[in-house]
This record gives structure tokens, sequence and C-alpha cells, in this order.
């Protein structure tokens, strides 16, 4: 039946809208197939917490701060601007 | 502005900036240092309107489009075309989960802010296909948008979608295996 959508290709399109925004025919058919579908709600659900757990790493993350720049990387660094 | 210090200054934070995309310590170097050459060729153009950081961290985002692209060129073409192994056994033939995916009992806000969790997910990331990962981290940490990812990475839209869909479902399996699926709730 061809207004039904299989859960790999709901999942592609709950993946996708993440993106951009999605045609019509295509929302409504995700959406049906979310309506009856608690296992692709779940995967939706993650995908989107995924998103935006590392969207807002974006804006306000100063990284690792156990991580640092090995010293002979600083040396170098530093000797290769000089000779600049 | 003082190119002398910049290393001292900022070579930390570069450094950092660069491991959180790229979990490559020798790559993440490189970056640093090309950033930093470049950042004094382009000294004319630093007007002092931005701190001088961000205009690095600005310079430095370019360095590391450059590298993950260059990377990916390198992979063979028809690595793409091929299925995901990993995806394609989370469904059987007809469509439907194998195994459903489970609810996580998560808690985002606390998330973000738990280190160990974002080490967790460097290593999920890191284990992605290449071409996979770098699409990911540059849709996703550096907002490069569709048109920008096609033409650099010479795939069609629609292989886009394929493989941010592959990259974002293998990135929930490895978490949920990891970190979710551990959780005592």
């Amino acid at each position: 039946m061809s207004a039904l959508v299989s859960c790999r290709k709901a999942s592609r399109l709950a993946s996708t809208a993440i993106d951009r925004p999605l045609p019509l025919l295509k929302r409504i058919e995700l959406r049906l197939h979310l309506a009856m579908c608690s296992a692709c709600r779940a995967y939706r659900r993650q995908i989107t917490l995924i998103d935006r757990l590392v969207r807002s790493k974006r804006d306000h993350d100063d990284g690792d701060m156990e991580f640092h720049l090995d010293p002979v990387a600083r040396k170098r660094i530093s000797e290769a601007l000089r000779r600049r | 502005m003082n190119p002398e210090t910049w290393v001292e200054q900022h070579g930390d934070a570069l450094y950092r900036y660069a491991m959180s995309r790229l979990n490559d310590a020798s790559a993440c170097e490189d970056i640093v240092q090309e950033t930093l050459i470049a950042a004094l060729q382009a000294s004319d153009g630093f007007r002092g309107e931005s701190a001088e950081r961000t205009w690095l961290i600005g310079i430095l985002r370019h360095k590391l489009a450059d590298h993950l692209r260059k990377r990916c060129r390198e992979l063979p073409l028809t690595a793409d075309d091929e299925g995901d192994a990993v995806v394609d056994h989370l469904f059987v033939p007809n469509g439907h989960w194998r195994q459903a995916p489970r609810q996580w009992q998560a808690d985002a806000g606390a998330l973000a802010d738990n280190r160990e969790f974002w080490q967790i997910f460097a290593r999920c990331r890191d284990a992605l296909p290449q071409r996979q990962a770098a699409l990911f981290t540059l849709r996703t940490l550096e907002d490069v948008d569709q048109e920008s990812l096609c033409q650099e990475f010479e795939v069609s839209a629609t292989n886009l979608w394929v493989l941010l869909h592959r990259a974002r479902t293998r990135l929930r399996v490895c978490l949920e295996e990891h970190w979710f699926g551990t959780d005592p709730a």
C-alpha cells in the first residue's frame, strides 16, 4: 500500500526533516507513519536529541579542557611563524 | 596584534576547537599551524572588528573544512553507492525494524555538560565511515549548507540525505550501546 511508508523510509524522512522542510506529501507520509509507530517516534526523538546536543556545543564550546597543544607542536608552530 | 604571542594565547583554544570536530591530534596540530600561518599572511585583513580569538577561529574553521574534504577525496569513489551494512542490518527486507529503537532516559540539559558523554560521543563519531563523519560534523557543528556540501563533496542532494541518515542512525546505535543502554533507569 503506497500510502504507508516503511520504518526504513520513515526514519530517512525523519532525518531529512532535521536538515530541511519536507515537501507536503512526504510530511504527511511521515506524520501518518509516526502516528502508528512508536519505534519510529523513539527513533525521531533520539536523532533530534543528538542533533540538538551537538548544535548546543557549537555556540558555546571551549572544547575539552584536558586537551593541550603538545609542547613539541607548540615549538614547531612558533618556529614556523617566525620564519614567515 | 602580536603574532609572537598567538601560540601562547590561542594555541590551546584553537587546538581544542579542532579536536572537538576531528579527534586526531597530529592532524589538529597541523591545522592550528596552517591557521596561524594563514592568519599571519592575512593579518592586514584583521581590522579589530572582532576579537583576535574569534578571527582566528574563523580561519581555523575553513582549514578544518578543507582538511575533512581532502580526506574524503582520497577515499575510493564507489564507497557510498553501496549500502551501509550496519544500517542495512537494522531493518528486515520489508523495511521494518529488526530491533526497534527503545526509549532513552535522557536529560538533555545534563548531557550537554557531561564530559564522559562527549567522550563516548567522540568515539562513536570516530567510528563512522569517514565521509559520513565529515558530512555530519560540517552539517551539524559547522552549519554548512546543503549546496556547499554537495558541491565540495561531489555528492547529489539525495546522496547527502542518505549519508546523513546513515550517520545519525549509526550514532544512535552506538550511543545506545555505550551510553543510554547502560542507564540503570
